[in-house]
């Protein structure tokens, strides 16, 4: 495991929590590029956590209610990949979870002023992201 | 009703023809399911409609009523004018409704209800840019899902 505060490297996985919805088995690929698409409130980019902060997936979990975490899906990307597709990821610490961090070139403002490059991008993502699965949502 | 459905979106629609042609390469849709899968579209809507604060559990707003209303509108007329039903019919995480078709070669077509009576087409081809395009509605759509219910 590394220490959050260790640099980040290429060599790296990062999780992103996938919604029950953006994700159906029977779809090629099974993650919708949505899972991608910044809320409103991820200003400073996309929340993700390092896998290597972590002793296992789930446990990012913790950052839901208890009865939301069969909602979500886990899939991991590669920071190197991300690095390829031009973003990065850079710590953004919480509460209660180590490893907390953002995809910050893929906010909401940049999002709203390129739809189309960052849903072309999110296409990507959710391709690489398929790849990837770690845990399907356990509940629709 | 949606009134700016031109027809260089209308012929862009996915059909169920290339349903079957994705049947024959991956052993899934027939246009006799399209009817099954358009019903599960419309029934998605409707459960979409019932979707209340923080139904995902990091605080998103649900889609409001009557967005979802448009959303639905449009759908049904989209089923009219042809369209397949589409692979994933959604709430996204940022107000709006969500209808996505997917082709087996990696295409995509989007159309996002943002506002009641105001969606965005976004067309996707792999190695491509995007296109997209605004499609607009008018209140009588709202009227016409009323007169319906």
């Amino acid at each position: 495991m590394k220490d959050k505060n260790e640099p980040i490297t290429g060599d790296e996985f990062v999780i992103r929590l996938v919604w029950t919805k953006f994700f159906d088995a029977e779809q090629s690929p099974p993650v919708l590029p949505r899972t991608f698409v910044p809320r409103s409130n991820e200003r400073d980019g996309v929340s993700v956590f390092r896998l290597a902060c972590v002793l296992q997936p789930e446990d990012v979990l913790r950052v839901l209610a208890i009865e939301k975490r069969p909602l979500y899906g886990i899939v991991l990307l590669k920071v190197a990949d991300l690095n390829l597709l031009g973003m990065s990821v850079v710590p953004s610490p919480i509460e209660g979870i180590a490893g907390h961090a953002v995809i910050p070139e893929l906010n909401v403002t940049a999002f709203v002023a390129n739809r189309n490059y960052w849903k072309a991008v999110a296409k990507d993502l959710a391709r690489l992201a398929a790849g990837n699965i770690v845990r399907a949502p356990e509940l629709d | 009703m949606w009134n700016t459905l031109e027809p260089e979106i209308v012929a862009r629609l996915p059909r169920p023809a290339d349903a079957n042609q994705a049947a024959s390469e991956a052993g899934g849709t027939t246009l006799a399911n399209d009817v099954v899968k358009w019903k599960t579209t419309i029934d998605k809507l409707l459960e979409i409609r019932l979707l209340e604060y923080d139904f995902d559990g990091q605080g998103s707003l649900a889609p409001p009523d009557g967005l979802v209303d448009s959303a639905m509108i449009l759908a049904i007329m989209l089923r009219q004018l042809g369209a397949r039903a589409p692979d994933w019919t959604i709430a996204t995480l940022n107000e709006s409704v969500l209808l996505q078709w997917d082709w087996p070669s990696g295409a995509s077509l989007e159309v996002e209800v943002l506002q009641p009576n105001l969606a965005e087409v976004f067309v996707h081809e792999p190695g491509k840019t995007g296109e997209s395009f605004t499609i607009h509605g008018t209140a009588d759509s709202l009227a016409a899902i009323s007169a319906v219910r």
